[in-house]
């Protein structure tokens, strides 16, 4: 069993959806928050419940959903022209983990968002900064740990994305065959060593990516505190 | 226009780092294709024989292989959704008469490529031997992992035994349910249940490993028919010459061996 394809897959699809979900996730949270209509925050309900549904659905079913959306008869598989649509390739197993992992991202980034201190933008505005501006320089800096423990989340959660993943890319070993679905191989043909050595590698990639949360909140702790010492921005 | 503020680069380099290493990753790995695959979906529990046969089919059907592995109800729902799948070969029967039911599969390319048998084991802690007949054995254990009769093919037939050999009352409050036969290996392996119903292929690695000992083996007439693993051709197979091949390679004398060291037998 090559250990190295899955290994290196599993960070391609995890690395690709965790960058996808964090802009998709930071967009809508920060969307779905701002609308003040009514008919608008009914809307951005609705929209909320759908992102969240992944959470509740148990990962077959997401999948079972996932496999008839991207099949080649679903709306979005037969936009694709391939005949089999885009099932059983590695953007499937993507779009699986990115659909799993939102809810994450959009949930922490919507905690981030509303906790930032409306002072803030409020005397940014005052001082005549752009909405985008204020968005890109305030927001999203003063909401950043939130932001990146969210991305963590989404990441992890797509490393061991399982269930789903089977369902539309299917089990196929050098093309879309991730850690866990190497794991379950494995663990189904009683090759122990691979499992363990795969259970090793899994536990090795969640201690790096505590780490790296770890970090990065203490270099973003370090330069509030520089800068409210009076360092300066540079 | 500035759009990341430039501080953050500064005070987030680690997250930069690992972005940074995740692209080069997708970069590295993006660039891989080449001609389509004949798609082997198979059950999982086929999977060490197939691929250990892969060099060989891929000699005799003229194509490389991919082989997709999963349970054989979830094979078969990617198929019924137009997965792009070449060959079918699930662990039971039911799931491939369902397929040909939907006119999903080239009826003329189903054969069965091995077969299997329901065996008893005992977990090596356990004492007991074949010598005393199959009631007295276990009366005297108190767990048995039998497989769910409903989600588990190996239940169905554990269920047919029991039924036949009259042994369904006295069991009732020793039985341990598996979701799998996978599970039930796994319950044997630990020791966690006195002995299990299997099947032969299990049965044979979990013997080899020392984990369990051989008890009984059922007759298909014991256990309500024959366990068999069927393949067919696909109808939307984008290469049915190639995997019609595939599909009389697994009969051939080659394929046989290796399905026989593993344990299955001549369907």
């Amino acid at each position: 069993m090559n250990l190295l394809d899955p290994i290196l897959l599993s960070l391609r699809v995890a690395g690709l959806a965790t960058v996808i979900t964090a802009v998709l996730g930071l967009f809508l949270a920060a969307r779905l928050n701002a609308t003040r209509s009514r008919p608008g925050r009914i809307l951005a309900g609705g929209l909320e419940s759908l992102i969240l549904a992944p959470m509740v659905f148990p990962p077959t079913m997401t999948g079972y959903l996932l496999l008839l959306l991207l099949g080649p008869n679903g709306p979005v598989g037969s936009l694709w022209g391939a005949s089999g649509g885009l099932l059983f390739s590695w953007l499937a197993a993507v779009i699986a983990s990115v659909v799993v992992s939102l809810p994450l991202m959009y949930q922490s980034a919507k905690t981030a968002l509303t906790s930032v201190d409306p002072h803030c933008i409020a005397a940014a505005r005052t001082l005549g900064s752009s909405e985008r501006r204020i968005f890109w320089k305030i927001t999203v800096p003063l909401a950043w740990p939130g932001i990146a423990g969210g991305m963590a989340l989404a990441f992890a959660r797509a490393i061991g994305e399982f269930g789903a993943t089977l369902m539309v890319a299917g089990n196929i070993p050098g093309a879309t065959q991730t850690i866990p679905l190497a794991l379950y191989s494995a663990v189904e043909s009683g090759n122990t060593s691979a499992a363990n050595l795969l259970l090793g590698v899994t536990v090795a990639l969640s201690f790096a990516i505590v780490i790296v949360v770890r970090w990065s909140e203490r270099r973003t702790a370090a330069s509030r505190a520089h800068r409210l010492a009076g360092g300066g921005s540079r | 226009m500035r759009i990341i503020p430039f501080f953050m680069l500064n005070s987030l380099r680690p997250l930069w780092l690992a972005t940074a290493i995740a692209g080069l990753v997708i970069w590295s790995g993006s660039g891989c294709s080449g001609k389509d695959p004949l798609i082997i979906s198979a059950a999982s529990s086929l999977g060490p024989v197939l691929e250990e046969l892969k060099p060989a089919a891929e000699a005799a059907c003229g194509s490389r292989i991919a082989l997709n592995l999963a349970g054989s109800g979830a094979l078969r729902t990617q198929i019924e959704s137009g997965a792009p799948a070449d060959v079918f070969i699930p662990a039971a029967s039911p799931d491939m008469d369902l397929l040909e039911k939907a006119g999903l599969i080239l009826r003329d390319t189903r054969r069965d490529c091995a077969a299997n048998a329901l065996v008893l084991v005992s977990a090596t802690r356990t004492l007991a031997d074949g010598t005393h007949d199959l009631a007295t054995t276990l009366a005297v254990w108190s767990r048995i992992a039998v497989g769910d009769p409903v989600s588990a093919p190996v239940g169905r037939y554990t269920t047919n035994v029991l039924a036949r050999l009259g042994l369904e009352q006295s069991l009732s409050n020793k039985v341990v349910t598996g979701n799998s036969v996978r599970q039930i290996v796994s319950y044997i392996e630990t020791g966690s249940v006195d002995g299990g119903f299997v099947f032969a292929t299990d049965a044979q690695r979990l013997i080899q490993a020392g984990k369990a000992r051989h008890l009984r083996r059922f007759t298909p007439a014991e256990s309500g028919g024959e366990v068999r693993y069927p393949a067919a051709v696909l109808a939307r197979s984008h290469n049915p010459e190639a995997a019609r091949k595939f599909v009389l390679f697994l009969s051939g004398t080659t394929a046989q061996a290796a399905f026989e060291r593993a344990g299955f037998t001549k369907p």
